[in-house]
């Protein structure tokens, strides 16, 4: 599990970028077993740098321009990111957008 | 999704902004076991970050694209470039074309046939001149063969690899389940008399140790106009080991052409 308790909007966005997941590779992903916040996109889900290009696009889709997966990568290169959890990008997500949700 | 129908054939591709209207620059990745990420999560942000608009595509069999049983020569890899940009709406002006690797010789072809659809070439490491046709087909023969006796995907699958064993799996359909080896194998190298006809400017960046810089110094000696850029320390894989340098030298190149366009 994650090392903080998620906050129920971020739990959200777990389940959403859950289904993303397997909209972007199929629903071979669920072979692997259950996703949740701690599984990890290189290591449990063997998510390829392609496919993380679609989730990204994915969750701009969902999230608006805040979610930047290319500011992101000037940050961080590819594999960082994919080292990454789920619950981690659930966080990120949730941070980024977090001025926007209390704006509306 | 971002696919994009072009000629029949739905092609993924990712758009980035640009600032102005300059020219688009679109990336063409390398063979096989590449696609659009590489440049994706290399250089595209910094050029599109630079203003420059920018357009990425999985070719034909790679990536999240279609990969029908055949269409893997270079007129039909020029032929889906250009349906593409009609498609989007950037067929009414020359772009800028970077091309990693076999996505260079896919470049250089297309300025040659096209020279009206190209502003200027920057090629990474790409295969020029040489044996290079049948030394490349000679190792996807053998990586083919290798996929295809040793259930290679299924073993690695069974061990839990299954990034391996997917990657695998998608180099055997592409290897084995396409005409492209034997479209490759069709294929002749360029020579100094293709330099000389090219039109517009060229950019080279090669590594100091890739085997592939004779035909690199025989593309600056003969081409009207090409700048060789060779960085040390690295081989054929520029883009991934040199990309600071690489980086480098493709913002100076199109912010240069910008200004001078602009001047």
């Amino acid at each position: 599990m994650a090392a903080e308790p998620l906050t129920a909007r971020t739990r959200t966005i777990v389940d959403e970028i859950t289904d993303m997941l397997v909209s972007v590779v199929g629903e071979e992903l669920l072979v692997v077993g259950e996703i949740g916040p701690a599984t990890t996109f290189n290591d449990d889900l063997a998510l390829e740098s392609i496919e993380f290009v679609a989730l990204a696009e994915l969750l701009q889709e969902r999230y608006g321009s805040a979610v930047d997966f290319l500011g992101f990568l000037a940050e961080k290169d590819i594999d960082q990111i994919l080292a990454m959890s789920v619950g981690e990008l659930a966080v990120h997500v949730d941070r980024v957008t977090a001025g926007r949700a209390c704006a509306s | 999704m971002a696919h994009t129908s072009a000629g029949g054939l739905r092609l993924h591709t990712q758009r980035l902004p640009g600032r102005g209207d300059g020219p688009t620059v679109v990336f063409l990745h390398g063979l096989v076991m590449d696609n659009l990420s590489s440049f994706y999560c290399t250089l595209a942000g910094p050029v599109s970050r630079a203003g420059h608009p920018v357009l990425l595509y999985d070719q034909r069999g790679h990536g999240r694209s279609e990969r029908p049983p055949d269409g893997y020569d270079r007129d039909t890899a020029l032929a889906d470039l250009t349906a593409l940009l009609a498609a989007l709406g950037l067929d009414r002006r020359p772009v800028h074309l970077v091309g990693n690797s076999y996505g260079g010789v896919l470049a250089l072809h297309t300025a040659l046939r096209r020279p009206d659809l190209v502003a200027s070439l920057v090629l990474i490491d790409a295969q020029l001149t040489g044996d290079w046709v049948a030394d490349m087909t000679d190792t996807l023969s053998v990586a083919a063969l290798g996929l295809e006796d040793s259930r290679l995907p299924e073993q690695l699958a069974a061990l839990g690899r299954r990034k391996e064993a997917r990657l695998a799996a998608g180099a055997d359909a592409l290897l084995n389940r396409t005409t492209l080896i034997e479209d490759l194998a069709a294929a002749t190298a360029f020579t100094a008399r293709d330099f000389a006809r090219l039109e517009c400017p060229v950019l080279a960046v090669y590594g100091a140790h890739s085997e592939l810089l004779p035909g690199a110094r025989e593309l600056a000696r003969t081409a009207p106009d090409c700048e060789l850029c060779v960085l040390p320390g690295v081989g054929h894989t520029v883009l991934n080991e040199a990309t600071e340098g690489l980086c480098a030298a493709l913002l100076a190149r199109l912010g240069a052409r910008a200004g001078a366009v602009a001047g």
